[in-house]
């Protein structure tokens, strides 16, 4: 079978790297990550600069306070943020929120979907007893960054791949791997990389969907995998009810829920996708 | 039929029945919200003392095939009861019938 590979991997790469220059990406950011540079840096004089700039600091207070985020609520400075989140989870929701906000209307479910899944990696880590419990829901979040990338840099080749699913059922990810020759799963790991994110964030970026080739970190490769499952299980798929692929076995090893556990998280994370699905990511980013 | 109760009647399974907006107008709920024991709690701590709720609407029969249907189309590999994908699809019936019933 033969397909017309449509984007050339190189130079996608190259333009992917170079989005971090793009105003889509704030020069706020860019001061967050050189303050972090600094290892004398304490968290409260890290809070106190930040608060200087009001922007981030709206941002970021209206952003850990959302309902739907789910973080633990009523945050009032930024330090208080940065210690309940820690500096890898709220440089990633700044990330996230950035990049969102310029999603394009018919990408919305594509949020929806990632708000779910961060939703749900919390609520499986937390119900594994897992520590740094934040860091999961940020690494949900983003983990389906590369498609947004896709919607956002390459919107007409990206539908001609999304159409092609659907038509044969396949997944989007193989799919993408046939018609582009790489799919967005790469893409989340070059720019995860190019951001200078932490691995234990960009791992599960970079292979929710091959939870088994990373050398380190399964555990939570396998978190956010599990959650994307659950997510699509409920009809939280990003691109209608493409059928679900068969887990890889390595996710119930690192993943052992029980049946009433996953009942469980059907029962928390279905309402609260039912009340996203209402919202555009403007309205609580 | 909308009604405001105090955060402290709210149950889960309750449907909200108008946005919860903090003072800026952000949307932080929005209307037709099924409560959690985890939103409600989030709204106590949140300091919102009142919310507007909805009794609660029947789900017909329609609606649970329709839903039962969605659900058996997206698990069409090959799986066992023990399976991942078999526990997880059991888990998913069990809850639609829970509110099917409980309604």
């Amino acid at each position: 079978m033969e397909k017309e590979v449509i984007l050339d991997k190189i130079s996608f790469r190259k333009k992917v790297e170079q989005l971090s220059n793009l105003p889509t990406l704030p020069n706020l950011l860019d001061k967050f990550t050189r303050m972090l540079k600094d290892p004398k840096t304490s968290m409260a004089a890290f809070g106190k600069e930040l608060s200087k700039d009001q922007m981030l600091t709206s941002k970021i207070l209206k952003l850990v306070n959302s309902a739907f985020y789910g973080f633990p609520g009523r945050i009032s400075t930024v330090t208080n943020a940065l210690v309940l989140l820690g500096y890898d989870a709220l440089k990633g929701l700044i990330i996230s929120s950035n990049i969102f906000e310029n999603l394009p209307p018919e990408a919305y479910p594509l949020w929806h979907h990632s708000v779910t899944v961060s939703l749900a990696s919390r609520a499986i880590a937390r119900e594994l007893s897992l520590p740094d419990i934040e860091e999961f829901a940020v690494a949900g979040l983003l983990h389906d960054i590369g498609k947004v990338i896709l919607h956002v840099e390459a919107s007409e080749e990206y539908r001609t791949v999304i159409n092609q699913a659907k038509k044969t059922k396949q997944p989007v990810w193989q799919t993408e791997g046939e018609i582009l020759g790489f799919d967005h799963a790469n893409i989340g790991l070059w720019i995860c990389e190019e951001w200078k994110l932490p691995k234990k964030l960009t791992i599960p970026i970079g292979y929710h969907h091959m939870p088994a080739a990373p050398k380190e970190y399964h555990m939570r490769v396998a978190v956010v995998t599990m959650a994307d499952i659950l997510v699509r299980s409920i009809g939280g798929g990003a691109e209608d009810d493409l059928p679900l692929e068969t887990p890889d076995p390595i996710i119930e090893v690192q993943v052992p829920l029980t049946l009433k556990q996953i009942r469980k998280l059907i029962e928390g994370i279905a309402p609260e996708f039912e009340s996203l699905k209402r919202l555009a990511p403007k309205e609580i980013n | 039929m909308k009604e405001s109760i105090p955060i402290t009647d709210a149950e889960p399974g309750m449907v909200l029945a108008k946005a919860i907006t903090n003072d800026k107008d952000m949307t932080l709920c929005a209307e037709g919200t099924p409560l959690t024991e985890d939103l409600i709690d989030r709204f106590a701590q949140m300091e919102i003392d009142n919310i507007y709720i909805e009794s609660n609407k029947e789900m017909s029969q329609e609606e649970y095939l329709a839903l039962k249907e969605r659900i058996e189309k997206r698990f069409v590999a090959s799986y066992n009861a023990n399976s991942l994908l078999g526990k997880i699809k059991i888990a998913l019936l069990e809850h639609l019938e829970s509110q099917k019933g409980s309604s």
